[in-house]
C-alpha cells in the first residue's frame, strides 16, 4: 500500500488474464476461419499454423497472468518505451501531425489495410498494445474510468465502419474497373419488412437492453467530487463528444469556438446536398468516384473531429496541459503559454511600436493587419481558388454555390490553420480587440 | 443471399436467436435484482436480527429459572384442576349459566335494536332542522316535530327495557362469577407470572418467529419489490435540518444513514451501560459475542454513551447525527460509500481486501480516521478548554487540547493567525496576538465586528535587550537556542541543512552568519535605554540567602535550577545557565542590576510578561536589624553559578554580506549594478528622511556616502538584520522596537482544516522522505524505509503477535500513516512533515530559487505525537460552525469555569496552589472503616453545615478485589477518596509494614443506607501501602508540595503542618470560602493576607477582565453564589432578629445589645491570642513558636458569613493542617456572663461580630474584654502536634 500508484496489482493481473483469454477466443476462431481459408505456404504448412502458434501464445499469456503473483512479474510495457513514448508523443503538434498522415495513409493504402488478415493483424495489434499499456497506473486512470469507457469502445467502433466502408469501396472500385457489376447489384440485400427487419430489429432492441443493463451493474456511475463554483475540477472536461469543440477553444475565442463554428458545422452539413453536384456514387461503396467529397468529410471527422475528442479525452490533463498516455496527471506541470496577437508581430516587427489608443479609429488601425487578412481570406481566396485549383467545381457548380462551398472549405480550414499558426509562432489572435470582445 | 425463397433470415434461426435474446435480458432483470438485494446494510440488518434474537433469547432463558419454571407447571396443574371444577359446576349448576345465556341474548337483542330506533329518531331530528332552517310552512314543521317526538318516545321505551335487561344480567352475572371466581383468579396469577416471559418471547417471535406463517410473511417482505412496502429491513436516517452540510455551492440538510448499519449504536443496558460493548470476539457466531459481551462493527454500541448518541447524553444521535463528529458520507449505506477511513495503512489493507475500500479523493471531507476523531470537536467547543476539564465528564478530548495547549506554548498563532471570528461570528477557535499598541485596541475596541485577540507573545521582550545580554549572545542563541538551553521553546531557524546539498548548505551557512551577525546588530542597534533598578549602594548582596530565597519565594514555581534540584516546573524557562548570558554591570562583575530590575520588578523591563511581581521589598529579619534585599541576593545566587561566558560566533565574510545586500536590493527596485554601485560606494540614492522600509539601515541623513568602512559594514548588517527579522518574524514571539505593527508572516490556519490539497506546496517531498527524513541514529536510512519496515511488522500480526511494543506501535504506524497520506498529497501528511522538518519541502528547490524565497518556518522541538496532537487541532479549524444552537454555549457558571480554566493555565497558578486534591484508591475492609463520631465538644450545627456546604461524597467505587494480606485471602472494597498526604511510609521496613497516613479533606461515605460509615474531613486513613493501589497527584500545587518538603527540612523541624502553613494554601473549595468581590481586588492587587507563608502571593500582569472572570472560576466551580454575595450576618432583620431570639432564651439580659456583646466576645482573650484585632497589635510571646493569624479586619469583606461559621465551629474539617484551634467546645461553659455560655451562641456571635467589624469598631471602637474569671484558653497546638500517631521521623 505504500505505492498508491501502483503498476501491477493483482486484480489488475486477473482482469488481463481474462482480457487475454478473450483475444485468446478470438484468435482460436480466426485460426479456424484461416485454416478452412488461407490455403497453404509454398512448403505445404497450411498458413494457419502461424495463427495457431500466436493463439496458444495468448493462452499462455492467459494463464501467467492468472497465476503468477505480482512481485517478479514480466509482462508488462517496458519504462523504456513508455518514457520514449511519453517524451515524444505528448505533444499536440506531432499528434495532429500524425493523424494527418494517418488520414493519408488510411487513403493511399486502402487496398492493402482493407485485406481481412492484414486488418485482423492490425486489430490484435490494437490490442495487444492496449493490454500491455493496462500494466501502466496511469494509462489505466485514463482508458479504465467508466466515463471513458466508451470513448474507448469508440475508437474500435469507429475502425471498425470505416474498414467497412474501404474494404466495400475496394471491392467496388475495383470491380468498375474491371466492368464487372457492383457488389450492390450482385448481392441484391432486398429483404421484406417482415420479418426480415422488424424481427431482427426487436432482438437487436433487447440485446441492447440487456447490455445495457450489464453495463449498468458492473461500470458504478462514475460520480465526481459536488458542484462547486468555488472548486471546480482539474481539468474541467466538456462532454466527450464536445471535447472537440472544447479543443478548439484553446485557438479560438469561445464566440468563435463555442457559436460560430458550431453553427457553420451544423449550417454545412445541411448544405451539402446542395452543393454536391456529383451524381455517381448514389446507393453504392465507392471511393474513386467521390474521391473528394469522402477526403473532405474524412478530414472534417477523423482528424478534426474524433481525434480531438480522443486528445481532449485521454491527452488533456490538469491545466489543460498536454500529457503522455503513461505520464502522471501532475497539476504541478507547467506549460509555458506566451501567446501573441498578429498585430504586435506586425508593429514590433516593422518596428514601429503597436499604435496607442481607445478610440475605435486606433483599434482598427491596431488590428488591420488582421482585418485585411481575414477580409481577403474570405473574400479574395473563393475567386482565386475559383480561377485555380478548384476550377473545374466553380464550373460545374455556378457562382452562388461555388461562394458558399468555398467559404464552407475555408472555415473547415480555419482551424488546423490556427492550430498550426499557435504551434509555429505562438500566434493568440489573428485580430484581436478584447475592448468589443471581438477576437478572431 | 436468401436462406430461403421468401425470407432473407431462416426463421427457426431467428426464434432461435430472439429466444436467447429474451433469456439474456430476462438474466440482466434478475441481475440487476440481485445487486440490489445485496445492498451491505441489509446483510448488517439481518445479522442484528439474529442478534438481537440471541440476545431476548439468553433474556428469556434467565427469566424462565428452573424455579421459575417449577412454579410454572405448579401453576398450570392448579389451573388445570380448577377449569375441572369449573367444568363439574357448569354442569351442576347449567340452569345458573344457561339464564345467563339467555339473558345475554336478549341484551344484546335490545342493544341493537336500539340503535336502530336511536338512528331513526335522529333521522327525524334532522328533518325536522331542515325545516326549521328553510323556514317550511308551520304545519309542515310540526308534523315533523311530531314524527320526531314519535321516534324519541320509542327510543324512550325501548331503553327502559334495556336498563331492566341489564339490570337481571348483572345479577345473573354475579351469581355465575362466585362460582367461577377460583378458576378466573387462578388464570389472571398465572397470566402475572407469565407476564415479563410473554413479554420477552413475543419479542423473541417477531423477529424470529418459529410459527410457519409468520416465518414465511416476514421472508416474503424481504423480498423484491415487496420490500418497499414496509419491510424490516429498511434504512435508518437521522434528519438534522439545522444542522446543514456543504455540498459544493448547496448548502443542505444532513441525512445521515449511518444507523442503518450501526443499528446498536445508542442501545443502553436499562443501568445506562452500553448495550453492545465493542470489541473483538473471537469466532463469528452472534451466539459467541453475546456469551463473551463483546460485539464487532457495526453491531456494537457507542464506546461513549455518556457522552454521546444517547438520549440523555449532551448529543443525542437523533439531534446531531453522525456525520457532524465522524465527517463521512453520511447518505452513504455501504462501507465504501459513508467514506470509512483507516487509520494506519495496514488497517487500510485490511479493509480493501475485507470491504474493497479505496480512497475516494472525491468525497471531500471522508470520515476522520480514528487518531483524528476529536479535532470536529472544535467545530462547535471553540474555546476547547472544556475538553480538557469537565467536572462531568472528565477529559473527554485530550489529544485536541494537548493540541491546543502546545500551540499555546509554541506560539504558533503569532505566525499563524487563527481567527476565530467571521464579521463578529465565531467561526472556531479563536487565537490570534492581542493588540500591540493602544491605538490598534482601541480601533478594535470601536469597531462591533471585530473581536481583540487575547494572546500574548511566547517570547520575552525584546525591547531593551541591550541590556540584559550581549551582541555574541544574541548569535549564539539565535543560532540553535536548544544548544544553549535544551528545554527551550524557542525553534531553530537557521542551520537546518538536511534536505540540502553539501556545496548548498556550506554557502547557506555563510549567508547565515551574516544573518545572525545582522539580526544581532538590528536588535543592539535598536534596543531602548531602560532605567534599571539597584540595590542601596552599601548592601551587600548574600548569595548563600539568595539561594534560600529563590527555593522559597515561588521562583521555582515556574522555573528551574540545577542549584535547587527536585522541581519539575517548565512554565517559565530553565534558568540553571542564565549566569552565563546575562550582562553584569560594568563596575562589578559580580552583579546585574538588568537582573535585579528584572526580578524585582518584571514590567519594568516587559510590560506584557507574565512574570508575576514578587513583592520581593526590602525587609528586616526577624532580629529586626539586618536589611534584607531578597531581589539582590537571589541576583547574586543566580550569578554565582559561574563567570558570564563568552559565545563564540561565526564570522561574516564581507563578500557574502555584500551578496545578500546586493540580492535584496535587486529585489526591492535597484538593477544589479545599481547595487553593487551602492555597496561599493557606500552611498544609498537617498536621504534617509525620504526612504520608507528597511533600506532606512543604508541611508545617511544628508545622503552623503559613508566611508569608514567599519561603520559602512555595520549599516549593511543592519539591513541584512531587517530582512531577515522580516523573513523570520521574529516579532511573532518576541517584542521589537519597531516592529508593533507588523503583520504575522505565516498562512492563517482557521480552515486550514478544509484546505484545498492542490494548494500545498508538497514539491519533492515523497523523493525526499524516499531517501532521508530520520534523524540522525536513528535504525532507518529514510522515513519511506522506516514506514516499510512498519508496515511489515504490521503484516506480521503487530503487538498483538509481539512483533512490536504498544508504543511503537502506536508512533510507528503513526508515522506510516502520515507518510501514507503524503503519498496521496493528503493534509495530515502535510502537516506532519511540515512540523518534522519544515525545510524539507525545499528539498531540490532550492537551487531553482531565490534565497529570499526559501521556505521560512523554523524547527520546532516537538516529538512525533505531539506533532500529531497539534495536526489533530489544526485539522479541526474548518471555520465552518453549524447552526446556532448546536454551537457549544456555555451557561454563566460554565463560561466563568471555563475561562477560568484557561487563565488558570496562562498564568500557572496552578504551579503553586492545588487546585483539586490528591484522589487515593485503595483496599479497605469495610469492617475496619470507623465513622467519625462526634464528640462531646463538637456542634451538631456545624456537621449540618458541613454537610450542607461542602460536597459528600461517596467513596466506594463499587469494585471489589481479593488481597492476601497475612496469607490470608479477602475480598476488599476499593475506596477513592480526596486527602493530602500525612504520613509518607518507612522505605527502610519491610513493605508488608509499610504504611501511608493519609488526611481526609472531604465528607467521604462509605455505602449507603444502614451500614453507611461518614469519615468527616480531617480525619487521618492509615493504608498499608499493598493495599494502596492509586495515588493521583493534585492538580496543580507541585511547588507546594515540594516547598513542604523543604519547609519541613529546613525550618518546620519535620511538622508537615506547620510546613503547609507557609506554602501556598490549596485552593480546595475557595469558591465556598472568598467574597467574589474580595477576591476580585486581591488578583489585582494581593494584599498580605497571612504572617506564617514564607512567600506571598504575587501580582499578575492581569487585566481587569481577566480578574473578575478568576474571581468568578472558583465560586463557580465550586457551586458557589456568583458574582455578588449578600453578607447575611450584616442585616438589620437578621440582627434584631437575632436579639428578640436571644432575649427569649435569657441569654440577653437588660438590655444588652447583641452586637455590643458579641464584639466584646471577639475582643476576649481567646481571638487576640492569635490575631491583630480591634486595634491591638498581635504580639508573640514567643516569636519563634506563637502562629500569627490572618488580621481581622479583613474577614467580613474577604470570607463568606456560613464559611466562617463552620470555621469557628471546626477548623480542622476545612483545613486539617490548620493551627487555629476550636475555641468554643461545645461542652464548656466559658464565658458564663457572655449569652450564658452558651457555646453555639458564643460561635454565632463571633460569626456576626467579625461579620460587622467596621460598624462595630466605629460604633463601639476598642474594647477589652477579660472575662470574669475566665481561664486563659489555650492556643491548641498545631495540628500535627496533636495527633502522636504522626510520627515526625516518618518524613
Amino acid at each position: 500500500m505504500l505505492n498508491p500508484h501502483p503498476d501491477l496489482t493483482p486484480s489488475v493481473l486477473v482482469g488481463l488474464g481474462w482480457f487475454y483469454l478473450v483475444i485468446f477466443l478470438m484468435n482460436l476462431l480466426w485460426t479456424i476461419r484461416s485454416f478452412k481459408v488461407d490455403g497453404e505456404y509454398r512448403s505445404g504448412m497450411p498458413k494457419a499454423s502461424v495463427w495457431a502458434v500466436y493463439t496458444s501464445i495468448l493462452m499462455m499469456l492467459s494463464f501467467y497472468h492468472f497465476t503468477y503473483p505480482v512481485e517478479g512479474f514480466m509482462f508488462s510495457m517496458p519504462v523504456a518505451f513508455k518514457d520514449f513514448f511519453d517524451a515524444y508523443f505528448s505533444n499536440p503538434v506531432l499528434y495532429f501531425f500524425l493523424t494527418i498522415v494517418g488520414l493519408w495513409a488510411m487513403i493511399q493504402f486502402r487496398e492493402w489495410w482493407t485485406r481481412p488478415t492484414v486488418a485482423w493483424v492490425l486489430l490484435n495489434c490494437s490490442l495487444i498494445f492496449m493490454t500491455l499499456s493496462l500494466t501502466d497506473y496511469d494509462f489505466r486512470q485514463i482508458v479504465g474510468k467508466p466515463d471513458n469507457v466508451p470513448i474507448v469502445a469508440m475508437l474500435f467502433i469507429v475502425a471498425f465502419f470505416t474498414w467497412i466502408y474501404f474494404s466495400r469501396a475496394v471491392d467496388n472500385d475495383r470491380r468498375i474497373a474491371e466492368g464487372r457489376p457492383l457488389f450492390e447489384q450482385e448481392d441484391n440485400e432486398k429483404v421484406l419488412v417482415w420479418p426480415d427487419l422488424v424481427y431482427t430489429e426487436l432482438i437487436c432492441m433487447v440485446v441492447l437492453t440487456a447490455v445495457l443493463v450489464f453495463w449498468g451493474i458492473a461500470l458504478q456511475a462514475p460520480l465526481e467530487e459536488p458542484a462547486s463554483s468555488m472548486k471546480t475540477p482539474n481539468p474541467s472536461k466538456a462532454p466527450w463528444y464536445f471535447l472537440g469543440l472544447q479543443e478548439m477553444l484553446v485557438y479560438f475565442d469561445p464566440w468563435l469556438a463555442g457559436v460560430v463554428l458550431p453553427s457553420i458545422i451544423l449550417g454545412g452539413l445541411i448544405a451539402v446536398p446542395y452543393i454536391d453536384f456529383n451524381k455517381t456514387g448514389n446507393g453504392y461503396y465507392t471511393f474513386k468516384q467521390r474521391s473528394f467529397a469522402i477526403t473532405t468529410f474524412l478530414f472534417g471527422f477523423m482528424p478534426l473531429w474524433v481525434a480531438l475528442i480522443v486528445l481532449g479525452t485521454f491527452l488533456r490533463g490538469p491545466n489543460w496541459n498536454f500529457f503522455g498516455i503513461y505520464e502522471y496527471w501532475d497539476v504541478h506541470k507547467v506549460e509555458a503559454a506566451n501567446n501573441v496577437n498578429l498585430s504586435e508581430f506586425f508593429w514590433n516587427g516593422l518596428g514601429l511600436g503597436i499604435p496607442k489608443g481607445s478610440g475605435v479609429g486606433d483599434i482598427l488601425l491596431r488590428e488591420s493587419p488582421g482585418i485585411i487578412l481575414t477580409i481577403v481570406y474570405f473574400a479574395a481566396l473563393p475567386p482565386v481558388l475559383g480561377l485555380t485549383v478548384l476550377r473545374k467545381y466553380f464550373v460545374r457548380m455556378g457562382v452562388l454555390r461555388f461562394l458558399v462551398f468555398s467559404n464552407l472549405i475555408l472555415w473547415m480550414a480555419i482551424l488546423p490553420i490556427k492550430m498550426l499558426l499557435r504551434w509555429a509562432f505562438a500566434l493568440k489572435y489573428i485580430v484581436g480587440i478584447p475592448e468589443f470582445f471581438f477576437n478572431i | 443471399m436468401p436462406a430461403t425463397d421468401n425470407y432473407r433470415w431462416n426463421q427457426k434461426t431467428l426464434n432461435g436467436v430472439f429466444a436467447a435474446s429474451s433469456l439474456i435480458l430476462l438474466l440482466s432483470v434478475i441481475v440487476m435484482m440481485r445487486a440490489d438485494q445485496a445492498d451491505e446494510w441489509k446483510g448488517y440488518q439481518r445479522t442484528n436480527f439474529k442478534l438481537d434474537a440471541t440476545v431476548r433469547k439468553a433474556d428469556l432463558a434467565k427469566i424462565e429459572s428452573p424455579e421459575f419454571r417449577e412454579q410454572r407447571a405448579e401453576m398450570d396443574a392448579q389451573v388445570k384442576a380448577a377449569e375441572e371444577k369449573l367444568a363439574q359446576i357448569k354442569i351442576d349448576q347449567a340452569p345458573i349459566f344457561k339464564e345467563q345465556d339467555t339473558l345475554q341474548r336478549s341484551v344484546d337483542a335490545l342493544e341493537i335494536n336500539l340503535k336502530f330506533k336511536n338512528s331513526i329518531r335522529d333521522q327525524a331530528r334532522a328533518q325536522y332542522d331542515l325545516a326549521v332552517r328553510d323556514a317550511l310552512a308551520a304545519d309542515l314543521t310540526q308534523a315533523r316535530f311530531d314524527a320526531f317526538r314519535s321516534k324519541q318516545d320509542e327510543c324512550d321505551a325501548t331503553k327502559v327495557e334495556l336498563d331492566a335487561a341489564k339490570e337481571l344480567l348483572a345479577a345473573k352475572n354475579s351469581e355465575v362469577k362466585a362460582l367461577t371466581s377460583e378458576y378466573d383468579e387462578l388464570v389472571a396469577a398465572r397470566e402475572k407470572l407469565n407476564f415479563d416471559a410473554e413479554r420477552v418471547r413475543a419479542s423473541v417471535e417477531n423477529i424470529a418467529p418459529t410459527n410457519l406463517v409468520s416465518s414465511w410473511k416476514r421472508a416474503m417482505m424481504e423480498l423484491p419489490i415487496i420490500d418497499g412496502f414496509n419491510s424490516h429491513l429498511r434504512i435508518v436516517q437521522d434528519w438534522m435540518p439545522r444542522l446543514s452540510q456543504t455540498l459544493g455551492m448547496a448548502e443542505i440538510a444532513r441525512f445521515d444513514r449511518c444507523r442503518s448499519c450501526h443499528q446498536n449504536i445508542d442501545k443502553t443496558t436499562s443501568s445506562g451501560g452500553a448495550a453492545f460493548p465493542p470489541g473483538h470476539p473471537s469466532t463469528a457466531s452472534v451466539e459467541d459475542w453475546v456469551k463473551e459481551n463483546k460485539f464487532p462493527q457495526p453491531f456494537s454500541t457507542h464506546p461513549n454513551t455518556e457522552l454521546f448518541c444517547t438520549a440523555s447524553s449532551p448529543h443525542p444521535v437523533a439531534k446531531f447525527g453522525c456525520t457532524i463528529c465522524h465527517d463521512g458520507q453520511g447518505s452513504g449505506t455501504s462501507f465504501g460509500n459513508a467514506e470509512h477511513s483507516p487509520n494506519d495503512p495496514h488497517l487500510a489493507h485490511e479493509w480493501h481486501d475485507e470491504y474493497g475500500y479505496h480512497p475516494n479523493h472525491f468525497w471531500e471531507y471522508p470520515m476522520q480516521p480514528s487518531r483524528f476523531a476529536e479535532s470536529t470537536c472544535i467545530k462547535c467547543h471553540h474555546s476547547v478548554t472544556e475538553l480538557g476539564i469537565s467536572p462531568k465528564f472528565g477529559a473527554s478530548a485530550p489529544k485536541v487540547v494537548k493540541g491546543y495547549e502546545l500551540i499555546q506554548k509554541y506560539g504558533c498563532y503569532g505566525c499563524h493567525e487563527m481567527h476565530g471570528f467571521d464579521g463578529g461570528v465565531a467561526i472556531g477557535p479563536d487565537m490570534r496576538l492581542e493588540p500591540q499598541t493602544p491605538e490598534e485596541a482601541a480601533r478594535i475596541a470601536a469597531d462591533p465586528t471585530q473581536v481583540a485577540g487575547k494572546m500574548r507573545k511566547v517570547g520575552p521582550s525584546l525591547r531593551h535587550v541591550a541590556a540584559k545580554t550581549t551582541d555574541a549572545f544574541i548569535q549564539y542563541w539565535t543560532e540553535d537556542p536548544s544548544r544553549f538551553r535544551p528545554s527551550t521553546k524557542m525553534p531553530k531557524f537557521f542551520g537546518l541543512a538536511d534536505h540540502l546539498s553539501e556545496a548548498d548548505a556550506a554557502h547557506t551557512a555563510k549567508f547565515e552568519a551574516a544573518e545572525l551577525a545582522g539580526v544581532a546588530a538590528v536588535l543592539i542597534g535598536t534596543s531602548q535605554p531602560i532605567e534599571l533598578l539597584k540595590p542601596e549602594k552599601s548592601y551587600v548582596a548574600n548569595a548563600e540567602r539568595g539561594k534560600e530565597l529563590f527555593s522559597q519565594r515561588g521562583c521555582l514555581a515556574c522555573h528551574q535550577h540545577t542549584a535547587v534540584p527536585g522541581n519539575t516546573a517548565d512554565f517559565g524557562p530553565n534558568i540553571s545557565d542564565i549566569h552565563k548570558k546575562v550582562l553584569r554591570n560594568a563596575d562589578d562583575d559580580n552583579f546585574s542590576d538588568w537582573l535585579y530590575t528584572w526580578i524585582r520588578e518584571p514590567e519594568r523591563h516587559h510590560k506584557r510578561t507574565r512574570m508575576p511581581n514578587l513583592y520581593l521589598d526590602v525587609y528586616t529579619d526577624l532580629d529586626g536589624t539586618t536589611l534584607i534585599d531578597p531581589a539582590a541576593d537571589i541576583t547574586a545566587f543566580l550569578l554565582s553559578q559561574g563567570k558570564s561566558e563568552q559565545f563564540a560566533v561565526h564570522a561574516v565574510e564581507g563578500e557574502e554580506l555584500d551578496n545578500l545586500v546586493s540580492l535584496y536590493l535587486e529585489k526591492t527596485r535597484f538593477s544589479k549594478s545599481a547595487a553593487r554601485g551602492i555597496i561599493e560606494s557606500g552611498s544609498f540614492p537617498q536621504k534617509l528622511a525620504d526612504v520608507v522600509g528597511d533600506e532606512q539601515a543604508l541611508a545617511s541623513e544628508d545622503g552623503a556616502a559613508i566611508t569608514d568602512p567599519g561603520v559602512w559594514r555595520q549599516k549593511k548588517l543592519e539591513y541584512v538584520g531587517r530582512k531577515t527579522i522580516a523573513r523570520y518574524g521574529c516579532y511573532a514571539c518576541h517584542d521589537m522596537p519597531g516592529y508593533e505593527l507588523a503583520r504575522p508572516i505565516g498562512v492563517a490556519l482557521q480552515d486550514w482544516g478544509r484546505k484545498d490539497t492542490s494548494k500545498l506546496g508538497f514539491e519533492h517531498i515523497e523523493e525526499f522522505l524516499h531517501h532521508h527524513g530520520e534523524p540522525a541514529g536513528s535504525a532507518f536510512k529514510s522515513t519511506g524505509e522506516r514506514v516499510v519496515a512498519a508496515n511489515r511488522k504490521a503484516e506480521a500480526g503487530g503487538a498483538a503477535a509481539g512483533v512490536f511494543t504498544e508504543e511503537e506501535e502506536a508512533s510507528e504506524m503513526s508515522a506510516a500513516f502520515f507518510y501514507d497520506s503524503i503519498q496521496r498529497h493528503g493534509r495530515p501528511g502535510f502537516a506532519w512533515q511540515k512540523l518534522r522538518a519544515p525545510r524539507s519541502y525545499d528539498f531540490e528547490k532550492t537551487e531553482t530559487k531565490g534565497y529570499d524565497e526559501r521556505l521560512r518556518m523554523p524547527k520546532f522541538p516537538l516529538k512525533e505525537d505531539e506533532i500529531e496532537a497539534i495536526a489533530t487541532f489544526v485539522l479541526g479549524m474548518v471555520a465552518d460552525p453549524p447552526a446556532e444552537e448546536y454551537v457549544y454555549t456555555p451557561n454563566e457558571r460554565d463560561k466563568n469555569r471555563i475561562e477560568g480554566e484557561f487563565l488558570l493555565a496562562k498564568y500557572n497558578c496552578t504551579g503553586c496552589h492545588v487546585i483539586d486534591l490528591p484522589k487515593v484508591t485503595y483496599a479497605t475492609d469495610l469492617e475496619d472503616v470507623t465513622a467519625t463520631a462526634l464528640s462531646s465538644a463538637d456542634h451538631q450545627n456545624a456537621l449540618d453545615i458541613l454537610l450542607k456546604t461542602r460536597p459528600v461524597t461517596q467513596a466506594l467505587t463499587g469494585e471489589v478485589r481479593d488481597f492476601v494480606i497475612d496469607d490470608e485471602k479477602k475480598s476488599l472494597h476499593l475506596a477513592t477518596i480526596r486527602a493530602m498526604v500525612a504520613v509518607r511510609p518507612d522505605l527502610e521496613e519491610d513493605i508488608v509494614d509499610q504504611e501511608h497516613g493519609f488526611d481526609l479533606w472531604e465528607t467521604a461515605e462509605f455505602g449507603t443506607g444502614e451500614s453507611m460509615k461518614r469519615l468527616l474531613p480531617g480525619e487521618r486513613i492509615t493504608i498499608p501501602a499493598q493495599q494502596l493501589l492509586k495515588y493521583e497527584h493534585a492538580r496543580g500545587g507541585a511547588f507546594a508540595e515540594w516547598l513542604v518538603e523543604n519547609l519541613m527540612e529546613t525550618r518546620t523541624g519535620g511538622n508537615r503542618s506547620l510546613a503547609w502553613q507557609q506554602s501556598p494554601p490549596p485552593l480546595y473549595q475557595e469558591g465556598g470560602k472568598v467574597q467574589t468581590s474580595w477576591l476580585y481586588q486581591f488578583l489585582l492587587e494581593p494584599g498580605k493576607i497571612r504572617h506564617t507563608t514564607v512567600l506571598r502571593m504575587p501580582r499578575f500582569n492581569m487585566s481587569e477582565h481577566e480578574a473578575r472572570v478568576l474571581a468568578n472560576y472558583f465560586a463557580a466551580a465550586d457551586g458557589a453564589e456568583f458574582p455578588y454575595q449578600e453578607n447575611p450576618a450584616t442585616d438589620l432583620d437578621y440582627l434584631s432578629m437575632k436579639q428578640a431570639e436571644l432575649a427569649h432564651a435569657g441569654m440577653l439580659v437588660d438590655g444588652q445589645s447583641y452586637l455590643n456583646e458579641s464584639w466584646k466576645l471577639l475582643n476576649g482573650q481567646l481571638c487576640v491570642k492569635c490575631h491583630s484585632l480591634g486595634g491591638k497589635k498581635f504580639k508573640a510571646s514567643d516569636p519563634a513558636k506563637d502562629i500569627q493569624g490572618p488580621n481581622l479586619n479583613m474577614a467580613q469583606n474577604r470570607l463568606r458569613a456560613d464559611w466562617v461559621k463552620l470555621w469557628l465551629y471546626k477548623p480542622s474539617w476545612i483545613t486539617p493542617y490548620t493551627s487555629m484551634p476550636v475555641n468554643y467546645k461545645n461542652n464548656t461553659n466559658e464565658m458564663p456572663d457572655l449569652f450564658k455560655g452558651n457555646a453555639d451562641a458564643h460561635v454565632n456571635a463571633t460569626r456576626d461580630a467579625l461579620m460587622n467589624y467596621t460598624r462595630l469598631l466605629e460604633e463601639i471602637g476598642q474594647t477589652t474584654y477579660t472575662p470574669p474569671a475566665a481561664p486563659a484558653a489555650e492556643a491548641a497546638p498545631p495540628a500535627d502536634a496533636a495527633k502522636p500517631d504522626n510520627a515526625a521521623g516518618a518524613e
